[in-house]
């Protein structure tokens, strides 16, 4: 009995743990200080300074393009050495809607993160600003995340024997200094922006209600998988699917697979009940179980 | 019928062992260049696919086989039926190579394994992660069922006066006091890992709406039940073909009235959950996805018709045809829900490489080695007639 009652303290306690861990990150509701990065499609020119700051601040190589014999840093997508991009969208189906526009990706920074509700050791994690972070030393390269994200933001290297996770952390280490993030400060014609995340979502609707026909009407992040803080505005005709923001609907990606894993796994008190109940069984079939009287039987069993 | 175990003797190094053994350090051999250079020259693995057929065929699709030492461990001594006692060994011990498998390949596919001694740091565990829940369970699993297998161990050593023996002869009385805790875990732990295998995607947005539910960890978990079953009669079959002896068909008959009963509540749960959130038309595309769906359903059926009725189940043939149908029903759902059923967005494709092929096969045919030289130096399996022994050589 003594064994069973240690056995079940430790579940508490390991579940208790887990808990309050879980507590801590929050479901809901930004810290005060939560900053944000709004961009705004119709002032972006594409000239990918964002993307050459993005690449100094933090250190990452340039992705050279065969085509031209390696002269060209010329990424096409977010990758392991590459944190931010810009995409050309072409409106090939003569659709309604501007021929052209840019868009720029980088972690949204969701309210409520998949990828953190997915990482095993919280290597991911929601931190000073609501800033997602990563902290190599607390992962295992198990990918989770990459499956987890609606997004596709983390990114692997799949070449090294010593990878790691690559992801905007919108330059936690500036934001902590008192300045903004190096996409920010760089570009030259203000498309994106940084702030509070409640300034700008302000100034997000002022733009949309000062020139209602230049605008998509929609601030995408607002409300998108529980609300992202990077905020997006198109250009009117172009709705946010054509640029690769899936429509995700209001609710927090992580949501319904949090809920069935808290209402199971809370405190550990199902699991620790239902072992209860399954010694206590084990125990009576046992005892009861026709003996043979040779330890050396296929079942185990053993005359007590 | 006995019910003794005894170790079918015979040597090791038959033509069978060897050649699984060549398998087995192909895989040892590419596994190395992975630790040196990376997953990138021995996979197809890919920021839009970053899980190949690695975790679905090697952690899940095993595991759901591995789970005969569960369904047995829960037939036994939960609900009671003492009865099949002697195939709990074997499917113990082909539980615990299945798990091995598993945890080895996780461990050659983690990029950053030389963190993964925090795992068991309570303190950094996320309570959120579903991932976290599979590893802790898997690994404490593991651990739980060498522990289960080893009385055939102890058994076996403890007549010798070596150090082994006196340790045998002092563990082997006290661990069959403390089985019963032991054999609650091993029913638990599996209950909730391998439901938690399907709960892994409910965060995903990328797999298919025909697979994605609230209710994957269930599926998962009756899925898990019924290749369990499956394994443990394709096993037993195929050790008594090998050995020559008569089919075991006391046990297995009884066994086999289960299975329908899983399926039966599997198609509920996966056609009115597909029904209430109005995804049913899905089901009349021409597209892979309906393809497969189609293909599960079917194996699932015909593997249960199969079993319907008292002398079918006892037709040895019949029941390995529909254990056949049925393993193919589970390991296709688990697929299905790991790779078939999964979408990235973006331009993305996945093919297996030959390394990652090679690399599945090399652990599987290991982990035969391994079952081959403890069935024959360990007594494991029941003992058959004497006459029949020289068969072990095969």
């Amino acid at each position: 009995m003594e064994r069973r009652r240690f056995l079940q303290s430790l579940a508490v306690m390991g579940g208790a743990t887990a808990f309050g861990r879980a507590a801590r990150a929050g479901e809901n509701g930004l810290p005060p200080d939560a900053v944000g990065m709004l961009y705004d499609s119709t002032l972006c020119i594409g000239c990918k300074a964002c993307v050459v700051k993005c690449r100094e601040v933090n250190k990452l190589s340039p992705q050279r393009t065969k085509k031209d014999g390696g002269l060209h840093d010329m990424q096409t997508d977010l990758d392991f050495d590459t944190m931010t991009v810009i995409k050309l969208y072409q409106n090939h189906e003569g659709a309604e809607g501007p021929p052209t526009a840019f868009i720029k990706q980088q972690c949204m920074h969701c309210i409520d993160p998949a990828c953190v509700s997915a990482c095993m050791l919280g290597a991911l994690q929601k931190r000073e600003f609501g800033v997602v972070t990563y902290r190599p030393d607390l992962c295992v390269g198990c990918r989770y995340c990459q499956i987890a994200c609606p997004f596709g933001v983390p990114k692997f290297d799949f070449g090294s024997a010593t990878p790691a996770i690559a992801k905007c952390e919108m330059c936690m280490p500036r934001l902590k200094q008192g300045k903004q993030p190096a996409c920010t400060e760089v570009c030259p014609r203000k498309a994106i922006i940084f702030g509070k995340r409640e300034a700008l979502l302000q100034e997000a609707h002022g733009r949309l209600a000062r020139q209602p026909r230049r605008y998509f009407p929609k601030v995408y992040g607002e409300h998108d998988a529980g609300g992202t803080q990077v905020l997006y505005l198109n250009p009117a005709g172009l709705p946010f699917e054509k640029v690769g923001l899936p429509a995700l609907g209001d609710q927090s990606v992580p949501h319904l697979s949090n809920t069935i894993q808290d209402s199971v796994y809370q405190g550990m008190l199902t699991p620790a009940a239902l072992y209860a109940a399954l010694v206590f069984v084990v125990r009576r079939n046992k005892k009861n179980e026709p003996n043979h009287g040779d330890a050396n039987e296929a079942g185990n069993e053993h005359q007590s | 019928m006995s019910t003794r175990a005894e170790p079918l003797g015979g040597p090791i190094f038959t033509r069978a062992f060897l050649v699984l053994l060549a398998f087995g350090l192909i895989g040892l051999g590419l596994i190395g260049i992975r630790f040196f250079f990376g997953l990138a020259p021995i996979s197809n693995l890919s920021d839009g696919y970053p899980w190949g057929i690695w975790k679905p065929l090697n952690v899940v699709i095993a595991t759901g086989i591995g789970a005969g030492g569960y369904a047995m461990a829960l037939v036994v001594y939960v609900f009671n039926r003492g009865k099949y006692h002697e195939l709990v060994r074997p499917a113990l011990l082909a539980s615990a190579l299945a798990y091995a498998i598993g945890g080895t390949s996780v461990m050659v596919d983690l990029g950053r394994w030389w963190n993964v001694w925090r795992l068991p740091l309570v303190w950094l565990w996320n309570g959120h992660s579903v991932l976290l829940e599979v590893s802790i369970c898997v690994i404490t699993y593991s651990i739980v069922l060498w522990v289960e297998v080893s009385p055939a161990f102890w058994d076996r050593l403890k007549g010798n006066q070596t150090l082994a023996g006196r340790f045998a002869r002092w563990f082997g009385p006290r661990l069959q006091k403390a089985l019963p805790f032991v054999i609650a875990l091993g029913v638990l732990l599996p209950t909730m890992h391998q439901s938690s295998l399907g709960g892994l995607f409910m965060v995903s947005t990328y797999l298919h709406p025909l697979w994605h539910s609230g209710f994957l960890p269930l599926l998962f978990l009756i899925s898990c039940l019924v290749m369990g079953y499956s394994g443990v009669v394709i096993q037993d079959g195929l050790t008594r073909l090998i050995l020559g002896r008569p089919q075991e068909n006391e046990l297995l008959p009884r066994l086999s009235r289960l299975p329908p009963w899983l399926v039966l509540a599997y198609l509920a749960l996966r056609f009115g959950d597909l029904a209430f959130k109005g995804r049913l038309g899905l089901l009349l595309n021409t597209d892979r996805f309906a393809f497969f769906f189609w293909v599960e359903i079917g194996l699932a059926l015909a593997g249960s018709a199969l079993l319907l009725g008292e002398e079918h189940r006892r037709n040895p043939g019949r029941r390995f045809l529909a254990a056949m149908m049925l393993i193919l029903f589970g390991a296709l759902y688990r697929f299905d829900t790991y790779l078939i059923g999964i979408v990235p967005r973006g331009d993305w494709h996945y093919f297996p490489s030959v390394g990652e092929i090679f690399v599945s096969l090399g652990l599987w045919a290991l982990a035969g080695c391994v079952f081959m030289v403890v069935v024959k130096r360990f007594p494991v399996l029941a003992a058959g007639p004497p006459h029949k022994r020289k068969l072990a050589h095969a």
